[in-house]
């Protein structure tokens, strides 16, 4: 694929994989974890995100109150973490019920493009 | 912590809000120590993981704008074509007005009146105008700023449009927006010559050389263009007469197309000009006699003579009878499918 093609697939590649990331947040966050481990989880899980978009969506979640945060003073130097609170937990069944019904759909319209 | 963290730390916060500058400070500078450390896991030098980290999550000032919720422009999407709308709405009218306001002012206010205040006053004209068409856009840009802002995020989605909202379907729009203007400054500024040239004479207008005037002639006489022994009534009927034609621009732009009743307007208009410029000729005659006693040469002979007053005469003629032609193949026009540029203002 041209240059061309090639920058007009990342982005509809971004705008695909852009929903999904606060699924997965969510999903992960399930277990409470550190910022740099849910980084490391994610990237190894297939869903690539980068540190500077991860760190403000926790925050952003975070105001939205669907992550709860605490800092753990225990260390040398005081960590934040972070774990999915009960209405992010309700947000995310509500978001993977969207989620299904929308792969159905895709996959239904993809099959009856190729037979076509 | 190294103090290339601080330096980068420092960057991101410069321009955050002060209230929420702590909460965030905070989490950028534990959120940098985790990739730090993430990375001398790995094996990594403390300098080189710092400035691999500070590296990953790039420019400070762009990670700072993610981290701040509102909006990074001035004036978004939803109300952006209102603004640009009412933008150019009030240029286009404001600023010749502006520029006609402060001609009249100028010409008015020099004592000499001479034609070097009017040369001069052209680029006076165009420096207030312009100081006054910035600070349009400045406020109404303001405006908007403060608007956009004001509303909440909430009313954004499902405003409810329905096609009970569209409008009527318009004809055309047949007088444009060149038409009006052209129409309406000619007409106001014919006016407000006519004031003039009565009250301040024609020195207001032409720079007259003292060698023309008639030796002798007292200089503080006002001596206007146009003849004074037209009676007051009629005078003032002939003034009415232009400012009820420049009024008519701004309705005929109103309107936007010909209909019956703005014909008949622009037919009796016509006719009325033609009228009180063949009258006022043939009763008393246009130009002031005056003015060849006052001034000498050949030009003065030629302003108070029967050719001048024929060619004022003929050009009233031909713009009344201009007009009233364009009025009626318009409305013959009206009902012609115009493509859409055609039909577009400007």
């Amino acid at each position: 694929m041209n240059d061309d093609g090639d920058a007009i697939l990342a982005t509809h590649l971004q705008e695909l994989r852009r929903g999904t990331v606060v699924m997965a947040v969510l999903a992960v966050l399930r277990t409470p974890g550190y910022g740099y481990a849910l980084l490391e989880e994610l990237n190894e899980a297939g869903i690539e995100v980068e540190a500077n978009t991860l760190y403000p969506l926790l925050r952003r979640l975070e105001k939205q109150g669907l992550l709860v945060a605490e800092w753990d003073t225990s260390a040398d130097r005081p960590r934040k973490y972070y774990r999915t609170s009960e209405r992010g937990a309700a947000m995310l069944a509500h978001l993977a019920e969207a989620w299904g019904q929308l792969n159905a759909s895709l996959t239904r319209l993809l099959s009856r493009g190729e037979r076509q | 912590m190294t103090t290339m963290v601080d330096r980068y730390v420092e960057v991101a916060m410069t321009g955050a809000p002060k209230r929420s500058r702590d909460g965030v400070e905070r989490d950028v500078r534990a959120m940098i120590a985790e990739l730090i450390d993430g990375r001398i896991d790995q094996g990594e030098s403390q300098d080189t993981a710092t400035t691999r980290a500070l590296e990953e999550l790039g420019d400070p000032r762009q990670l700072a704008a993610r981290f701040d919720d509102g909006p990074q422009y001035l004036i978004g999407p939803r109300h952006y074509h209102d603004y640009v709308s009412l933008l150019r709405n009030l240029l286009i009218w404001l600023v010749p007005l502006i520029a006609a306001i402060v001609f009249a002012e100028n010409v008015l206010s020099s004592d000499k009146g001479t034609g070097t205040a009017l040369f001069t006053s052209i680029f006076g004209i165009f420096g207030t105008t312009l100081l006054f068409a910035m600070q349009v856009v400045f406020w109404v840009t303001a405006g908007f700023v403060i608007y956009e802002r004001l509303q909440s995020e909430a009313d954004a989605p499902g405003e409810g449009w329905t096609v009970a909202d569209l409008p009527e379907a318009a004809p055309a729009r047949q007088i444009s927006i060149c038409d009006a203007i052209w129409g309406f400054a000619t007409s106001a500024v014919l006016a407000v010559v006519l004031v003039l040239q009565h009250q301040r004479g024609v020195d207001a207008f032409m720079r007259v050389d003292d060698s023309l005037r008639v030796p002798g002639y007292p200089e503080d006489t006002v001596i206007p263009f146009i003849n004074p022994e037209i009676p007051d009534g009629f005078a003032f009927l002939s003034l009415a007469t232009v400012v009820v034609t420049a009024v008519f621009e701004i309705l005929k732009y109103a309107v936007g197309h010909w209909t019956r009743q703005l014909v008949a307007g622009e037919l009796v208009l016509d006719a009325v000009w033609i009228a009180v410029a063949v009258v006022a000729a043939l009763r008393w005659g246009l130009v002031n006699q005056e003015i060849a006693t006052a001034f000498s040469g050949d030009i003065a002979d030629w302003l108070v003579g029967t050719s001048f007053e024929r060619v004022l005469i003929l050009g009233v003629i031909l713009v009344s009878v201009w007009n009233a032609w364009e009025a009626i193949k318009g409305y013959r026009a009206r009902d012609r499918v115009t493509r859409p540029d055609e039909a577009r203002v400007w």
